[in-house]
């Protein structure tokens, strides 16, 4: 492998149906899905392979799901066991990779540039690390090597459910031409439509257009996108969490609610999830945004422009209210409920040079963080120790217990 | 799933390996039992030059003790000189001469290597899936030197034929196939030619074989073979690489690291 083709993709197809089956191996080479059974809303979250060829899909619902596979089992999600998966694989990535983008779900690029000294040829530590997943962590990760991003998580679609492909630097082109191209990054559901009526099928084709062509078909996005179908993607693989746009969580209710105490629970339970995802990353945010999906489907926002980031739960929680009584104005029933942190910064001890604020300069002599007060940050440091150990739920909030069941999503 | 390895070389009658890895004094007849007695598993590349018969493959056989097994490359007639109008006798031929193995269950696969001129293209396709057919009963692999084949529809339709794609290792020159392992069937077939790129084009045979695997090298098929083995039921390795007996040596030393691994007896 060239020295420039250090990009890898690890995608492990079916993520959660694929932790399940390592939670109980008596799953393994059944049709079944993960879902919440009993959910009158209740969506398909993820299939195992056999129940995918039967025609069960992810989003269908579960009503939807049982009349095309009679009989099948649905398992409920276990949101703990897919993050410590999705940490465990990280873990094993950020021995060989500088350069380590985490996208969640059993997603990540990995840029190994510079490290061939250290560890060996790119293509003999791509195949490394995914052995060392496969049994370090039980899971298979479908793997491709190539130049750049985007090839390489072509690659990994191209070879779905599992494989690992090397696409030399320079071939990149050639590699495209004749794959899927649905399979090419930015290719949604519109485009997807105009490549359809068209009778494109193939990446290849969208590089052969004109820039008059492919404009005309495709408007501004056009050049764009065929720059992707040659290959050509100057994106960088986004180091650790510190480039992250935001932390962002979702959930769906069982049965639609309307009361305050469940939506309030299912908020600070939202909150106390994205908090420690927060610390762990060791960032802190500015926004605060809450998004309320009504039954009708009609969706109600809010957010919280902080003056300071902040990082604590009592800090969050107090913002997250704040957003959610701007997003809640309808006595409609609630469907789901979602929350990101936004504008997030790196956690740091960086005081104001020229505006010392005297709240901080006490801070900075006791080595604490400026942002809330020692004992506020040593109980949430135990609190979160404790999360870490026994599960998110082993320390919560009473407000927290209040109300109907949800489920992740 | 039980995975069944072996371990050989493409071709064992070179007389460039006498006391590489041949000792001096064994005289070519004896190569293939001697071979045997190392490998139980040789790749025969004769069969692409010129059409194999039964009577030469059962003297093979006679040969090699009880538990070699053989794997043929295709001749040239169905892989790079194809005539639509001769192509199905070519097979019928070329199949009657694999009867003995057959029998004996020694046949490992049959090896379809295209050239790079062999497109991707319509006509290349539909000839491709007529041969398929018409090859259905034997343990099919095929190997691409063409990139433009190493595409999603062409994976599926291997999966949905059960044909097998084979793994190669080539060296890291633009313009060569992706290194790709994807299981297509309940067989694995990987093919080592050397990482030689100053030799691969423009030169002879044999020095574009001409390489020595390092060990980290090897490793790093230790761990593309055990990563394919919970899919597979047999997997087949072949180096490739016969240029001064280094094949041999490579596959002697790859044994011994499955060995180390346990997943070789």
């Amino acid at each position: 492998m060239s020295p420039g083709a250090s990009i890898i993709h690890l995608n492990v197809v079916s993520f959660m149906a694929a932790v399940e089956v390592l939670r109980d191996p008596d799953l393994r080479g059944l049709p079944f899905a993960v879902g919440i059974p009993g959910a009158a809303r209740g969506r398909i979250l993820d299939v195992s392979r056999i129940a995918l060829r039967e025609g069960v899909a992810p989003g269908m619902t579960i009503a939807e799901a049982e009349r095309r596979l009679p009989g099948l089992c649905l398992v409920r999600p276990s949101p703990d066991a897919y993050s410590r998966a999705n940490r465990e694989m990280e873990a094993i990535c950020a021995r060989y990779a500088p350069l380590l983008e985490n996208s969640g779900g059993g997603h990540f690029f990995l840029d190994l540039h510079g490290t061939s000294r250290l560890f060996g040829a790119y293509i003999d530590q791509a195949v490394h690390i995914r052995r060392e997943i496969s049994e370090g962590v039980g899971l298979d990760a479908t793997t491709a090597l190539a130049g750049n991003k985007l090839v390489a998580k072509v690659g990994t679609r191209s070879l779905r459910p599992d494989g690992f492909v090397a696409v030399r630097e320079g071939d990149e082109e050639a590699f495209l031409r004749h794959q899927d191209v649905r399979f090419l990054p930015g290719v949604g559901p519109s485009i997807g439509r105009i490549l359809s009526a068209t009778g494109i099928c193939e990446i290849g084709e969208l590089a052969a257009f004109s820039d008059a062509e492919i404009t005309g078909l495709f408007g501004r996005r056009g050049p764009e996108l065929r720059e992707s179908a040659l290959g050509i993607d100057g994106s960088k693989v986004e180091q650790g969490d510190l480039t992250r746009r935001s932390i962002a969580s979702r959930l769906r209710f069982d049965n639609d609610v309307l009361d305050e105490a469940s939506i309030l629970a299912a908020l600070v339970t939202l909150v106390e999830g994205c908090g420690l995802e927060l610390r762990r990353s060791r960032l802190q945010c500015r926004v605060v945004a809450v998004e309320l999906g009504y039954s009708d489907n009609v969706a109600g926002r809010g957010a919280s422009r902080l003056p300071r980031p902040v990082a604590l739960d009592d800090e969050l929680l107090a913002a997250a209210r704040m957003a959610l009584s701007r997003a809640h104005g309808r006595r409609v029933r609630v469907a789901s409920l979602a929350l990101a942190f936004g504008a997030l910064e790196p956690a740091s001890l960086q005081l104001d040079l020229f505006v010392p604020d005297p709240a901080c300069r006490e801070a900075f002599r006791n080595r604490e963080s400026c942002n809330g007060s020692a004992r506020l940050d040593r109980l949430q440091a135990a609190v979160d120790a404790a999360r870490e150990r026994f599960g998110l739920k082993a320390v919560t909030r009473c407000a927290a217990l209040a109300g109907e069941a949800w489920h992740d999503v | 799933m039980d995975c069944e390895i072996r371990i050989g070389t493409s071709g064992f009658d070179y007389p460039e390996w006498k006391g590489l890895f041949y000792p001096p004094d064994l005289g070519r007849k004896s190569y293939l039992a001697y071979y045997a007695e190392r490998f139980d598993t040789v790749e025969l590349n004769f069969s692409y030059y010129r059409m194999p018969e039964a009577r030469q493959l059962e003297a093979f056989l006679d040969r090699s003790g009880s538990g070699c097994l053989f794997s043929l490359k295709a001749n040239q007639f169905l892989t790079h000189e194809i005539d639509p109008a001769s192509w199905r006798s070519s097979l019928a031929e070329f199949r009657e001469a694999l009867r003995p193995l057959v029998a004996r269950g020694r046949l490992g696969a049959v090896l379809f290597q295209f050239p790079s001129s062999f497109h991707y293209e319509p006509d290349r396709r539909r000839y491709l899936d007529a041969l398929l057919k018409e090859a259905v009963d034997l343990p099919k692999v095929v190997e691409f030197r063409n990139g433009d084949w190493y595409n999603n529809r062409v994976f599926d339709a291997l999966r949905d034929r059960g044909v097998t794609l084979a793994s190669v290792d080539v060296p890291d020159i633009p313009g060569l196939p992706p290194s790709v392992d994807l299981v297509t069937s309940p067989l694995a077939y990987v093919r080592l030619h050397g990482r030689n790129g100053e030799t691969w084009w423009g030169s002879d045979a044999a020095t574009r074989y001409d390489y020595c695997y390092n060990d980290a090298e090897l490793r790093a098929w230790v761990e593309r073979i055990e990563a394919m083995t919970p899919k597979v039921s047999r997997i087949l390795v072949y180096f490739n690489n016969h240029w001064k007996g280094q094949a041999p040596q490579n596959a002697g030393t790859l044994k011994e690291m499955l060995r180390g691994k346990e997943l070789l007896r």
